[in-house]
């Protein structure tokens, strides 16, 4: 259990800091399809990091 | 558009569900603690429906509502997201809103209502003795992932939604079908086998089947699919924003 509580503290702080820059972009005149793509390669990496765990732990 | 200002419109849209009504926000506990209630009692007790090959008394009534949950807020997601332009047509004509965000406020509002549903079905699985393992902490990402899918398609009819009004009742008949396709209320075994094979290419299924893993079988969930919801999700977000953008100035003109 002690590592999914670390993996969702690391995984909350990265989301965190993606969230603050996805806003920022959406801030900007043209900075949706940047967020958007911010975004789904966000997804991919934590799914990929999450995938790579299970296979680490069997 | 200010992130305060959704919020505002979100919480406003939450007061106006139950606006006039003695009882208020509570019908916002009661509404999924009855739908809970029933579907245990219903399904587990009169009709003692199982899951095949599953031993647990409360079994069925867990799969149904692990999927039924996930499933309402992204039908009601995409259904209202669909006529989110019209009924805020009166602030949109005033008010220099950015369109493509307005959608946003519904997506909040339907996530609210569902965590207050998911909260009470958490305290429903602890009361049997069947809470979900640690693979729980991946909710949030599968509930987000799910919600980005419903923006999109919420944004796409909306847009469409303002040239032809029938889109909002197109959309319904086909969240109708869409569910029944679904092994939401079935069980994938008893499925024919070309509706099987199919559940494949059904992106609700991906989704669905992520949180059966998270509350039934107790397992990671089939980071394939969800990979695939990602790629879908966001391509269609971006296909919307894309359309949205060719014909803002004809929407305005319109609303």
């Amino acid at each position: 259990m002690t590592d999914f509580m670390a993996l969702a503290v690391v995984l909350a702080l990265i989301t965190v800091g993606v969230l603050r820059e996805i806003v920022r972009r959406l801030g900007g005149a043209r900075g949706t399809p940047a967020a958007i793509a911010l975004s789904a390669g966000y997804f991919l990496v934590v799914l990929e990091a999450a995938r790579w765990l299970v296979g680490e732990r069997g | 558009m200010s992130p305060l200002l959704l919020l505002d419109f979100a919480r406003q849209d939450f007061v106006d569900r139950y606006a006039g009504s003695a009882l208020g926000a509570l019908w916002a506990l009661i509404h999924p603690l009855v739908m809970v209630f029933i579907f245990t009692v219903v399904f587990a007790n009169v009709m003692g429906s199982r899951l095949p090959g599953g031993a647990g008394f409360y079994n069925y009534p867990v799969y149904l509502v692990s999927g039924l949950l996930p499933w309402m807020a992204f039908a009601n997601t995409v259904t209202r997201s669909s006529s989110v332009f019209l009924d805020k047509r009166h602030l949109i004509v005033k008010i220099p809103l950015t369109l493509a965000y307005l959608p946003l406020y519904v997506v909040l509002s339907e996530t609210i209502a569902f965590t207050i549903s998911l909260a009470l079905f958490l305290v429903f699985l602890a009361l049997v003795d069947n809470l979900p393992g640690q693979w729980l902490v991946l909710l949030p990402w599968i509930f987000v992932l799910q919600q980005i899918f419903a923006f999109a398609l919420g944004l796409l009819f909306g847009v469409l939604n303002v040239f032809l009004r029938d889109i909002k009742e197109l959309v319904g008949i086909a969240l109708t079908f869409w569910f029944w396709l679904t092994p939401i209320v079935w069980v994938p075994e008893v499925a024919p086998s070309w509706l099987h094979a199919g559940e494949q290419f059904n992106p609700a299924y991906w989704f669905i089947a992520a949180y059966r893993d998270l509350f039934v079988h107790r397992q990671p969930p089939d980071f394939t699919a969800l990979m695939w919801l990602t790629v879908l999700g966001h391509g269609a977000l971006l296909g919307s924003w894309w359309l949205l953008k060719r014909l803002e100035k004809d929407v305005r003109d319109f609303l």
